[in-house]
């Protein structure tokens, strides 16, 4: 299968571009360590003419301190460069994560269906982190040794042409080979991060599910999934060891081939006199210098191997467009908002559709209630109007506005969704209630916010008040979350608020504690209120019965409710206890 | 050394313990690695013998020896193809003992799991992966030391032969540049650490800011999540250069060490040299030994280094143990499937004591080390009996739920089970005699059919998923049972979760059904029926989280826990 290398190339040349200057700064060393390197089999060569040709034994003793002092300077002139190359792919890299995590945070939920935590985890740091290897070794390890290439090829061709030739065969012929096997290599290493990526996305599920397995006798079967996935990781990298490894060979006999030639040679040309011993010497161990930089070439072939594949997978999520582009730009009316579905029909997946040609219309400052079975698709009213997803068919209107034109976050801004799945972060209280800093509060607010929802008394638990680490989700209840997401609903200050189930998991003691403060939240404000207890919509002005994505009944709550015939008032009677299960007309 | 079990043994012996898992592999990796690194030495004579050639003008002499080197550095890379294949299979084994063993630990290991994990669940992969990959770098690096200290020795043994000076005087920089990777040991230790954790900040901060990508969406916190995620970058950086250079330094010191010994050997053998007790010929052999010879002290830095990160590494896998103390435990002996993977799972789900009554007494429990918990619990569950538990938010309901599965530990009480008391709870009250439904459930990314069953034969899936009422809303996905789900089932509803969570507890046909509030995701009419045909399926025993007013009416017997706050008894 064809491959283009470009959209990874040119996201690799974007990503170094800021650095250029620093590139030349490394660049200028790197020569100078280089010139000293190169320097060496000369001496070598100049030791060994000298001692055969009789010379003094101080001059001999010169040229090896001469030696020794090129050998320490390189070394120290290398490390220099590989501090600054490591400042440099520090920076680039990191500048390419935040890019990536930033571009993966705007794409679409649908996507985000398709990739686990994990599966970005590997993505994000791990194919950047191939790549900040590849950056910091690349200058080093590639351009350096391309320099000593071209010096020792100069000098070689300064002793003799025709040793120059051979070595300049030898480096073609290894770089043509290296080139051909390495485009053949990539796939195959791509498969093995593939592997690797599936065994930690993998991996990263189970183990945010470890009380669900154990608890349900399936922590045997999370085991034997990884057996499953670590013997794909056998077989994709040792298959993948064999194309790489085996290109790695072909081009190092090139090599060795290239230094029995420079000997053959050097004895021919040694014996008509057109060079000296110490020449044939200085030659030979450019030939196995020769190896030397082609070995750390293909060592960082492999890096560059990872570093292409992971590039190329990062140029394919950069290049991902959210399924929900962002809005032209019109604003949206100050104040509280009218919220207007127009024969709205929405799928997950095209011909099942969830919503079909649904008509709902809230006024401003008006509450709806929105009940149905589960699987109904009243989540998904919620989801539309915050524009997770977009409607496949009619109009979703917020303040008079297609919600499509409206800039997404503007339109996220003002309306709050309060669901039933709280989404805790591995940080702060103060962090997890402002989202990083997203709701501008002074502590004082989250405080009295807290203090409102009925967390005062946790809070006062807390060791560090504000400042506590919550370990996820783990580290409350699930009432303490929802009584959380509720706070965070009332610091978003929003003009729209969707409240999906978010009382479901409170005990009506609490709830009616929180009532207060519910009230406080729904004043002023256009509410969409979905929910399995009905006594959450009491105070609702309008019912909507949602069946199987269409809107079965709709009316008053207080007509409804007064006529027995209607699914609602059935509903009520179930709930409270007036009608058996067995009962129920579906 | 490396008594099994023993706390603090040593990174030594835990890696050799690695080793033996299976011993046929490390074994071929050692042998075609140390023929690898042995290459250079015939090389080097018959490259002194093409030199004098050269010297001497001897073309068949030349002849013999340009066909020995070209035969020999053939053989070599071929060899070395060979090798690195083996070692790539070999490696995977070395990773997945230490994995295995932890996970095994984590998800089946008895003790509560509350805990468990250090951190977050991306935190935790970490340490199955960079740590993972360290130990095995010990393992890899004694392949490297084996055959270079063997060449090493056999080098310097052909040069002394040839001149004693020059064998001694590779010694004595080979020598230095250890005691340099000595004093630089416990810094590069300590830099690896840092490095380590700021690695574990941006790979939990990564998976944490996806898991709640919904959160952050509906807030429009994407730019504050960049700031943050930028801070964290930066401080990262900064720990993670000094750590590389540290490497570098290991690095530069074998490299550097080679060209200044050549440089050492020609001062100190010039005069032999000048005197012709030397030929050009033993002049390139010292030069390529040197080179090979001085490798030693890189390869040993390196191993030196490895093996004190995978001394971090080894602690930090055994913080998954069930015995975080027991440092031999990520060794122990694992029967890998690396070559065919595994044979299908046999679920053994055999019963031989029904449950007649299980019986909780006194049950206390403190968690997160709070001035708050659970005291003095007691109920009683029955053959046939729903038991409901209620309360105000947090009074401790899932707590005590949890505490009774013994995922998380419980202070005092006991627990019985037809009268015989239950000391680990996590591993005995689970299928076939208790499966749970949390209040939270985690679905897994696969197949409907695959995340409810997991792992189980399938011919009790059909009923499950009538049970729950998930026969109705298969018609609606387009690959039925076989539907992925995505991530955490994502694609699904609220209800849909909660009912595919309640399949996969049914689906095992537990002797008791402990659910955590099923009413919270699903509406009345459907909760009805799911009961309903729960109940006409002649399953009944279970303890239940509810505050729904059906679900209290039928109850048996109910447990009501009071309010927590404001009991707070020590300070």
């Amino acid at each position: 299968m064809p491959r283009t290398p470009a959209p990874a190339a040119r996201l690799l040349a974007a990503t170094l571009r800021p650095e250029r200057r620093s590139v030349t700064r490394i660049l200028a060393v790197l020569v100078a360590a280089m010139a000293l390197r190169l320097s060496m089999p000369v001496l070598l060569g100049v030791f060994v003419d000298d001692a055969v040709n009789g010379r003094s034994l101080d001059r001999l003793t010169q040229v090896a301190g001469l030696y020794i002092g090129a050998a320490l300077a390189a070394e120290g002139l290398q490390l220099a460069v590989v501090w600054s190359s490591v400042k440099l792919s520090w920076r680039a890299g990191n500048r390419l994560r935040e890019q990536l995590a930033d571009h993966a945070l705007r794409l679409d939920l649908g996507w985000h269906g398709r990739h686990s935590p994990g599966q970005l985890i590997e993505r994000i740091d791990g194919d950047v982190e191939a790549l900040c290897v590849f950056f910091a070794n690349v200058v080093l390890e590639v351009l350096g040794n391309a320099i000593l290439v071209v010096g020792m090829l100069a000098v070689a061709f300064a002793i003799d042409v025709r040793a120059g030739l051979v070595l300049l065969a030898v480096v073609v012929l290894g770089t043509t080979l290296l080139v051909r096997q390495r485009a053949a290599a990539v796939p195959a290493r791509e498969a093995e991060r593939e592997a690797n990526a599936q065994l930690y996305g993998d991996l990263e599920e189970r183990l945010g599910g470890l009380e669900d397995l154990r608890a349900n006798g399936a922590g045997t079967y999370a085991v034997h999934r990884l057996h499953g996935h670590s013997a794909r990781a056998w077989r994709t990298a040792r298959y993948a060891s064999l194309r790489g490894d085996g290109a790695y060979a072909i081009s190092a006999i090139a090599f060795a081939a290239g230094s029995v030639s420079i000997l053959a040679l050097g004895f021919v040309l040694h014996r008509s006199d057109v060079v000296t011993v110490g020449a044939v010497v200085s030659l030979f161990r450019f030939s196995e210098m020769m190896r030397h930089p082609l070995e750390r070439i293909a060592e960082q072939m492999k890096e560059f191997q990872k570093a292409f594949a992971g590039a190329r997978r990062a140029a394919t999520m950069l290049a991902t467009e959210s399924s929900i582009p962002d809005g032209a730009g019109v604003a949206l009316p100050s104040g509280p908002l009218t919220v207007e579905l127009d024969a709205v029909t929405f799928s997950y997946r095209p011909g099942t559709p969830v919503l079909r040609g649904i008509d709902l219309v809230l006024e401003p400052g008006r509450h709806v209630g929105v009940i149905g079975r589960t699987g109904s698709g009243k989540t998904t009213l919620g989801r539309l109007l915050l524009r997770f997803w977009d409607v496949d068919d009619g109009v979703v209107r917020v303040g008079g506005v297609d919600v499509r034109e409206v800039p997404v976050q503007a339109l996220r801004r003002r309306i709050a969704v309060v669901t039933q799945d709280v989404e805790l972060f591995d940080a702060s209280l103060r962090d997890n209630l402002t989202l990083f800093g997203t709701h501008v509060a002074a502590d004082e607010r989250l405080v009295a916010v807290l203090g409102d929802v009925g967390l005062a008394p946790w809070l006062a638990t807390l060791p560090d008040g504000l400042d506590t680490h919550l370990a996820g989700s783990g580290s409350l209840s699930a009432g303490e979350g929802q009584l959380l997401a509720f706070a965070r609903a009332f610091l978003a200050d929003p003009d729209v608020v969707v409240l999906d189930e978010a009382s479901s998991r409170l005990d009506p003691v609490t709830e009616a504690r929180i009532g207060a403060a519910t009230h406080a939240l729904l004043a002023g404000r256009s509410a969409l209120i979905i929910a399995h207890r009905l006594a959450t919509l009491d105070e609702v002005d309008e019912i909507v019965v949602i069946d199987d994505g269409e809107i079965v009944e709709r009316g008053p709550r207080a007509v409804l409710a007064a006529d027995p015939s209607t699914r609602y008032s059935r509903l009520l009677r179930i709930s409270t206890g007036g009608l058996l299960a067995d009962e129920v007309v579906v | 050394m490396s008594a099994p079990g023993r706390p603090g043994a040593s990174t030594t012996a835990i890696a050799w313990r690695i080793a033996r898992n299976e011993p046929v592999a490390y074994l071929t990796a050692l042998a075609l690695w140390t023929g690898f690194h042995l290459a250079p030495i015939p090389i080097g004579l018959a490259l002194k013998h093409a030199l004098d050639s050269v010297v001497a003008g001897d073309g068949g002499g030349l002849g013999v020896a340009l066909a020995a080197i070209a035969g020999f550095e053939v053989g070599r890379w071929a060899l070395l193809v060979v090798a690195a294949v083996q070692w790539h299979g070999a490696w995977v084994g070395w990773l997945t003992v230490p994995r295995v063993n932890a996970l095994e630990s984590l998800a089946t290991g008895g003790g509560p799991t509350a805990g468990r994990l250090p951190g977050s669940p991306g935190e935790a992969v970490s340490r199955f992966r960079d740590d993972a990959n360290d130990i095995a770098m010990v393992l890899d690096g004694w392949l490297d030391v084996a055959g270079a200290s063997i060449t090493a020795a056999v080098g310097v043994a052909i040069m002394t032969s040839i001149d004693p000076i020059a064998g001694l005087s590779v010694s004595v920089p080979v020598a230095l540049a250890l005691l340099a990777s000595w004093w630089l040991g416990p810094r590069l230790r300590a830099w690896r650490r840092a490095a380590r954790e700021a690695t574990a900040r941006v790979t939990g901060f990564i998976g944490d800011s996806f898991g709640g990508v919904q959160a952050i969406k509906a807030a429009g916190a994407e730019s504050a999540v960049h700031d943050r995620f930028r801070a964290i970058n930066a401080q990262r950086a900064t720990v993670a250069r000094r750590d590389q250079l540290g490497g570098e330094l290991v690095r530069s010191l074998g490299y550097g060490t080679g060209e200044v010994t050549v440089g050492i050997v020609l001062l100190l053998v010039a005069s032999a040299f000048r005197r012709g007790e030397l030929s050009v010929g033993d002049i390139g052999l010292f030069a390529s030994y040197v080179t090979v010879i001085a490798g030693v002290p890189k390869w040993v830095a390196r191993l030196s280094a490895y093996q004190r990160q995978a001394d971090v590494s080894i602690d930090r896998i055994a913080e998954l143990l069930v015995d975080t103390t027991d440092r031999a435990g990520i060794a122990a002996p694992v029967v890998t499937h690396l070559r065919h993977g595994p044979a299908p799972l046999v679920v053994d789900r055999a019963l031989d004591d029904r449950l007649e009554e299980l019986r909780v007494d006194g049950l206390a429990v403190r968690h997160r080390g709070a001035d708050h918990g659970l005291d003095d619990v007691a109920f009683t569950v029955r053959r046939g009996e729903l038991v409901v538990v209620t309360g105000p938010v947090g009074s401790g309901k899932s707590t005590l739920l949890r505490a009774l599965l013994g995922l998380v530990p419980r202070e005092s009480g006991t627990i019985t089970w037809n009268g015989v008391p239950i000391e680990d709870p996590a591993t005995v009250l689970v299928p076939p005699r208790v499966a749970y439904l949390p209040q939270v459930p985690r679905l897994f990314s696969e197949a409907l059919a695959e995340t409810v069953l997991l792992g189980l034969p399938d011919d009790d899936l059909d009923r499950a998923l009538w049970l729950t009422c998930l026969d109705e809303d298969l018609g609606r996905m387009p690959d039925g049972t076989g539907t992925m789900i995505g991530p955490r089932g994502l694609r699904l509803s609220g209800g849909q979760v909660q009912r595919t969570a309640a399949a996969r507890a049914l689906v095992r046909r537990p002797e008791l059904l402990v659910i955590d509030d099923l009413s919270s995701a699903l509406d009345v009419e459907t909760e009805a029926r799911l009961w309903a045909r729960v109940a006409e399926s002649g399953f009944r025993t279970a303890l239940i989280v509810s505050h729904r007013r059906q679900v209290l009416d039928r109850a048996d017997r109910v447990v009501v826990l009071g309010e927590r706050y404001g009991r707070s008894p020590c300070p």
